[in-house]
């Protein structure tokens, strides 16, 4: 079954040069990614790789110096396409001078929503995202976990098909980084292509469906998580109660059939895991 | 073809009014989009929240109130004296106002990179530059504004008060003048650094204020073409010099009228428009978020 392109690049290159026309740096060389409707897709990269210059010709704020850049099959200077495409940059680039409500009202009125309308889904994203309570204090006084947070929620106000996530959960707490995370999949539970930029390799497996890796600008290898992360020839198995003597002769069975055992023992749970549930367990206490 | 130059030279105030009218119908209809109005508002409200506005406008304040002390520079026209000297206090205070504000609007925002989030939303460079067009004209006329009620109400006090009809549309002119201004600034925010934009503004601001100065000057130069280049250039560049009548409004040779009025600011907005629509341009052909490359 032929999947829905949502963003296509070909030969994507993007050049950075000094003011006398030198190359400076060679942000993105001959690029090619498909990215496909309702997938979260990610990219990888060490600082410096060309994610987020990616990010930026997909939003239409720089220019190919080659190649071609597609967004719903058009391409992504196209305001009638904006419609449809949400941005949450790495940081919040906040209006510092406004607070949650007249921020979310400034984003609605640029997509023309009107006064009922804009109310109503204001009134919907703050709660989805907690700062119902917050909404009139001024921005420049959030943390830094909730300024991500109103940057999501400019996001979910427009409900776009495609939204764009730049190193979404970056300098947040466990329990923001959850939280942004279960927006994510929340959002691709809803139909959402998600394209997401990440440094933080656990947060991208957790929810991730496909990978591109990129390193000084050239994309190193794209597939689905899965696929690059099975080991083709190594076995796990997880049981639950097994009695010493039994764990015994499994160990002797793999011996005696060839198999190489590697390692035995009592899985762990994520740090990430035990922490919320910790924080959960004591809030329920109170 | 002569008969047609000659018919526009002597109609020339009457062309500039119809050219003014047909560009604030225009500029009017852009300002009504809703995008272009969140954009103004969200402007002004930057600009409201800036110190150095008020300190500047609270500086002019003073000034005008001390202005009296002009009265006794020109014995027996006083009252000329010190709306003269008070209109120069508003003309120059409204001058660094504008280009403070105006360099600063669009800067500001690539600089915040709020204008990310802004070019993942519908809107075309066209709202963009309205919005921050208009967002500082009316800073501007709220600063006129406020500066000229100070003024009205200290010549309350005085004997001058019969003064205020005739300085209400030097006023005015100063509004227009500022209003260009504040095109020219926005103009340059979209393809120079902010510095640049403060400096080359304050130049052709200063180069354009002593307009017949300059134009006198071109036509005692004897090289033909660098006469042509220069007269070409002062053509291009605003007369800001028409816009400040403080020095000629009372003297009775001087055709302050309804038609000067009038045709002055045809040309102020005029321009604007034109300063505005290339801003537009220029704006559509800029890369924003070059300075980082993760």
């Amino acid at each position: 079954m032929s999947r829905n392109v949502v963003v296509r690049t070909i030969d994507l290159t993007k050049v950075y040069r000094t003011f006398w026309g030198k190359t400076h740096v060679r942000a993105l060389d001959k690029v090619n990614l498909e990215v496909y409707e309702g997938e979260i897709f990610a990219l990888l990269g060490p600082n410096g790789s060309g994610k987020t210059t990616t990010m930026k010709l997909l939003l239409g704020i720089m220019f190919p110096t080659e190649g071609k850049v597609e967004v719903f099959g058009k391409s992504p200077r196209d305001v009638e396409i904006k419609k449809d495409v949400g941005f949450m940059p790495e940081e919040s680039y906040l209006y510092r001078f406004l607070n949650a409500d007249e921020t979310l009202t400034f984003y609605a009125n640029l997509m023309g929503l009107d006064r009922t309308e804009r109310k109503r889904r204001i009134n919907e994203v703050l709660e989805v995202v907690g700062l119902t309570e917050a909404r009139r204090r001024r921005t420049r006084e959030y943390s830094k976990g909730m300024s991500r947070r109103i940057g999501m929620a400019q996001v979910l106000l427009k409900d776009p098909k495609l939204v764009i996530l730049d190193e979404p959960t970056i300098g947040l707490d466990p329990m923001g980084a959850r939280e942004i995370k279960d927006v994510t999949l929340e959002l691709k539970r809803r139909g959402k292509t998600v394209i997401l930029s990440s440094h933080l390799l656990a947060d991208v497996q957790d929810i991730c469906d496909r990978i591109a890796i990129l390193h000084r600008g050239n994309l190193v290898t794209t597939d689905s998580v899965e696929n690059l992360l099975t080991i083709e020839d190594t076995w796990e198995i997880v049981v639950r109660n097994l009695r010493e003597d039994t764990r015994r002769r499994v160990e002797q069975v793999i011996r005696e059939g060839g198999g190489e055992l590697q390692s035995i023992g009592h899985p762990r749970e994520s740090l990430e895991s035990l922490f919320l549930k910790t924080i959960k367990e004591k809030d329920i206490r109170g | 073809m002569k008969a047609l130059f000659e018919f526009f030279k002597t109609n020339w105030a009457y062309f500039q009014m119809v050219l003014g009218a047909v560009s604030l119908a225009l500029l009017t209809a852009g300002a009504l989009s809703r995008k272009v109005l969140a954009i103004t508002l969200n402007t002004m409200r930057e600009e409201l929240r800036k110190k150095v506005l008020y300190f500047l406008v609270l500086f002019a304040v003073v000034f005008i109130a001390f202005s009296g002390a002009a009265a006794k520079v020109q014995p027996g026209r006083e009252g000329e004296a010190v709306a003269q000297a008070a209109l120069f206090v508003v003309g120059l205070f409204g001058m660094l106002v504008t280009i403070f504000s105006a360099t600063a609007v669009l800067f500001s925002e690539i600089r915040s990179r709020t204008i990310f989030v802004l070019f993942s939303h519908p809107v075309w460079s066209f709202h963009i530059i309205m919005g921050k067009f208009l967002g500082v004209t009316a800073i501007v006329f709220i600063s006129v504004f406020l500066m000229g009620a100070v003024l009205v109400a200290y010549l309350a006090f005085t004997p001058w008060l019969a003064l205020v009809g005739t300085l209400i549309p030097a006023m005015a002119l100063i509004f227009f003048q500022l209003m260009l201004l504040t095109a020219m600034c926005v103009l340059g925010s979209t393809f120079l650094s902010r510095i640049t934009n403060i400096l080359l503004s304050m130049v052709l601001f200063f180069v354009g204020s002593g307009h017949s100065f300059f134009k006198g000057v071109t036509d005692l130069m004897k090289v033909a073409v660098v006469k042509y280049y220069i007269q070409v250039f002062l053509f291009l560049l605003p007369d800001f010099e028409k816009f400040a009548v403080r020095s000629k409004m009372f003297d009775p040779d001087f055709p302050f009228d309804a038609t000067y009025v009038l045709s002055a600011m045809g040309d102020a907005v005029f321009r604007a428009a034109v300063m505005v629509a290339l801003g537009i341009f220029f704006f559509r052909l800029k890369e924003v978020g070059t300075e980082r490359w993760e």
